[in-house]
């Protein structure tokens, strides 16, 4: 049996395993490319803790998730809503939502930069209606909305997860709680959201850990404020994986690199365990449709 | 800059020639003999790229046997009585070497082929296989940490030397270069202090973007500037003549910023006032004891965007066209007086229409007036030729960074291309000669280039993250978020949380 496993073993174990318990290691040590790690002990935590920026990057992250992450998933909740009902051409309206997920975070980002840059497209029509186009990625006020705006334009993904979830709701649900006199309200209160309960569940717990891992598009968008790189420009919306990424790899410590991912992870392990851990007051499982 | 580019080409183009492949294949032993001067101060080497080092090829009982007479070999394995100024022997098997470049685009590609094909001619033992690699700075690291190194880079690590040495990344090169005799009168002053840490030199220089004034004279005539700005005072004054605001306040024009509101050049050109960011040995940071020189530079620099409401520059800073572009604001007049290192020289003909009608360059005015080739050129980063640590052969890595970074008439025809300018003199001469008279606007930076003293960024293992949160700070401080007393408790705040850093990462 163990012969059977083994090379799935030695993968976890090399590719997985190692690299985890490595980068721990690697923590509380200070290292970099090409020298042996040296033990620091709790140094590298120390420093991020006494790190303003951190609890900075750290709000701006909870902002995301707190304030786009919902927005994403009602607007994805509803599209999904429309899309699922028998309609002519409803494969055509299901790809034009989709077509945005395909595209890399990095090329939506370069869109919306053309798009939204003063005397741009989207400038120049608000100025047509006398509405002055704000600095959406030099103004610390708009930069965040502004990047939750371009995440939950690409919410292909997200829909067609929810969109799987609707069109597999039985219509003899349904058709009972209409017997029953439920109108429109009432039949997505009692019915679809406790059947779609679960896929909400697979979608906040992605998203979150998605949202921690912010990076790219954040990074493409910000080229104008900053050319070359972003950490928190424009003033005051550093994110924590730019922070990990930008901040410490580029100068190749690895081990203070090493901590913050650590920090995140801790961050997104919480997260997780109090999700699952609300999980029964709120997720509908098919057990209980049983 | 010329890492700026575009795919991963692997560029060799493998030259196979009968005989070629022949003399690579019964050049076992390559026989050096040592000069009889044993020093050549001319800097040159075995490349042959001068006449001090000869190559030459004879027969021994049929086969092909290079012989190369450089100011000396580099691997003595002669007998030890041996001494300099004698005949040493050093072989060499034929050999591959593996060239990480920054250059991916094709035009750069082939242009640099025509250095490599000259180095893999002057040693008929080599073979260089040349690969453009985009992601130098994360690619490198990682090879050496697997340790699996290729055997000589090129790239732009400025600013990085500390990390450099701290992860003993790069070979040094100081002892070589001492015993093959080399002299780096053989390199402009600014490409020597290019490659020195501490006083440790971590390749040969390649390419230096020295920066300088470019202006639009078209629009400086215009606004009643007769010549472009030799003085700080000049500058200031003509920012504010060229300087056009609209009816509603937009801004049409801006005479001139330090930079478009990124803060890329904010830092590096507090060091025309002094400031300094970094000890010489990268161990302390030093912003406070030039506390008063950086103040002094961020207010100079807070001028020019004194002249514009904040907002109103953001909006015309935003609505830049793309910097590598047809559309760049200098090209386009939006910034009429732009200080930029010499490759913008190829932008106008890289992006096609667009050229000014009338441009030039002038040094940038420095506090004293006039930061002329007398005084020092400004060379915010540049390209250099290394050997990771962990080669093979660190005697044949050797052998071609000296060829390459020594070539003449190829690096020359390179930097045409990039217009980056020539490190090494003799291919700087051939530059000039070749370049100035079709782009006269070359001149002020070779000029700038051969200057005995030179501005480069220094460098310290925290060095990437402090320059971000101090640019940051610059960023708040022009935009009048911060008072001079906030910007030096500000200043004084990342020093010593910094210098917490740096003390850890370096077992202070």
């Amino acid at each position: 049996m163990l012969a059977f496993l083994s090379p799935w073993l030695i993968g976890v174990v090399v590719f997985v395993l190692y690299p985890i318990i490595n980068s721990l290691y690697w923590s509380f040590t200070v290292k970099r490319y090409g020298q042996p790690a040296r033990w620091v002990g709790l140094g590298n935590y120390r420093l991020l803790l006494d790190n303003p920026d951190l609890s900075m990057a750290l709000k701006n992250t909870a902002y995301l998730a707190l304030i786009g992450l919902p927005i994403r998933l009602l607007i994805a909740i509803l599209a999904a809503a429309l899309l699922a009902r028998p309609r002519r051409g409803n494969g055509a309206y299901r790809l034009l939502f989709y077509v945005p997920s395909v595209l890399p975070a990095v090329a939506s980002g370069a869109l919306f930069f053309f798009l939204l840059k003063q005397g741009g497209p989207v400038a120049s029509l608000l100025d047509l209606i006398g509405i002055e186009a704000p600095l959406w990625f030099r103004d610390p006020d708009w930069a965040k909305p502004a990047l939750i705006m371009v995440g939950t334009w690409a919410l292909g993904d997200v829909m067609l997860i929810f969109l799987a979830g609707l069109v597999d709701i039985p219509r003899s649900l349904y058709e009972a709680i209409e017997l029953d006199g439920a109108g429109r309200w009432a039949r997505f209160r009692y019915v679809t959201l406790p059947m779609i309960s679960p896929v909400i569940f697979f979608t906040v717990l992605t998203g979150v850990i998605g949202v921690l891992q912010s990076f790219d598009q954040a990074f493409v968008l910000s080229q104008g404020a900053r050319k070359g790189r972003l950490t928190g420009e424009p003033d005051g919306s550093l994110l924590t994986y730019a922070m990990l990424q930008l901040r410490y790899f580029q100068d190749g410590r690895i081990g203070v690199a090493s901590a913050m991912a650590w920090v995140m992870f801790v961050i997104t392990l919480v997260i997780t365990v109090a999700l699952m851990a609300s999980r029964r007051r709120w997720v509908h499982t098919s057990t209980e449709s049983a | 800059m010329h890492g700026k580019t575009h795919g991963n080409t692997h560029g060799k183009t493998h030259e196979t020639t009968h005989d070629r492949r022949r003399v690579r294949a019964l050049a076992l032993a390559i026989v050096v003999v040592a000069g009889c001067s044993g020093n050549d101060s001319s800097g040159n080497d075995s490349s042959g790229n001068d006449s001090s080092g000869s190559t030459e090829t004879s027969d021994t009982a049929g086969d092909s046997v290079v012989t190369t007479a450089p100011g000396s070999g580099p691997t003595d394995t002669s007998a030890p009585d041996a001494t300099p100024g004698t005949i040493a022997k050093v072989a060499f098997e034929p050999t591959t070497l593996t060239l990480w470049a920054g250059v991916t685009d094709p035009e750069g590609v082939a242009a640099f082929q025509g250095i490599v094909d000259r180095c893999e001619t002057d040693n008929p033992w080599l073979t260089i296989d040349f690969v453009g690699k985009d992601d130098m700075s994360t690619a490198l690291p990682a090879a050496i940490e697997a340790g699996n190194p290729p055997d000589l880079v090129q790239a732009d690590f400025s600013g990085q030397l500390a990390g450099i040495d701290a992860g003993g990344l790069i070979e040094p090169i100081d002892e070589l270069f001492a015993r093959d005799g080399l002299d780096w009168g053989a390199f402009v002053p600014g490409g020597k202090e290019l490659v020195d840490f501490n006083g440790q030199h971590f390749g040969l220089p390649f390419s230096l973007d020295t920066a300088a004034l470019f202006y639009n004279q078209d629009a400086l005539t215009a606004a009643g500037i007769d010549a472009p700005p030799a003085t700080f005072e000049e500058l200031l004054a003509a920012a504010e003549k060229l300087l056009v605001v609209n009816a509603d306040g937009s801004i049409e024009r801006v005479g001139f910023v330090p930079d478009v509101g990124d803060g890329s050049y904010a830092l590096f050109l507090t060091q025309l006032f002094g400031a300094t960011m970094f000890s010489d040995d990268g161990a302390t940071i030093t912003i406070t004891d030039t506390l008063d020189q950086w103040v002094e530079a961020l207010q100079w620099q807070k001028q020019f965007f004194d002249l514009m409401d904040a907002d109103e520059f953001s909006r015309w800073a935003d609505g830049l066209g793309s910097y590598d572009s047809a559309d760049n604001f200098f090209i386009t007049g939006q910034l009429p007086l732009y200080f930029e290192g010499s490759y913008f020289i190829t932008w106008p003909d890289r992006f096609g229409e667009g050229k000014p009608d009338n441009w030039g360059v002038v040094p940038m005015p420095g506090p004293d007036g006039v930061a002329d080739a007398a005084e020092e050129s400004l060379i915010p980063s540049g390209n250099w030729f290394m050997i990771p640590t962990g080669v093979d052969n660190l005697d044949a890595s050797w052998e071609a960074v000296k060829c390459m970074a020594l070539a003449g008439d190829e690096i020359a025809a390179f930097q045409q291309v990039y217009g980056n300018i020539p490190a090494n003199v003799a291919a700087l001469d051939i530059f000039e000669a070749a370049a100035v008279g079709e782009i006269p606007e070359y001149q002020t930076f070779i000029d700038l280039a051969r200057s005995p003293a030179a501005v480069l960024p220094d460098s310290a293992v925290v060095g990437g993250a402090l320059r971000d949160e101090v640019t940051s700070l610059i960023l708040d401080y022009r935009r009048g978020d911060l008072s001079d007393d906030e910007l030096r408790s500000g200043l004084e705040d990342l020093q010593a949380r910094y210098q917490e850093e740096l003390d850890l990462e370096l077992g202070n």
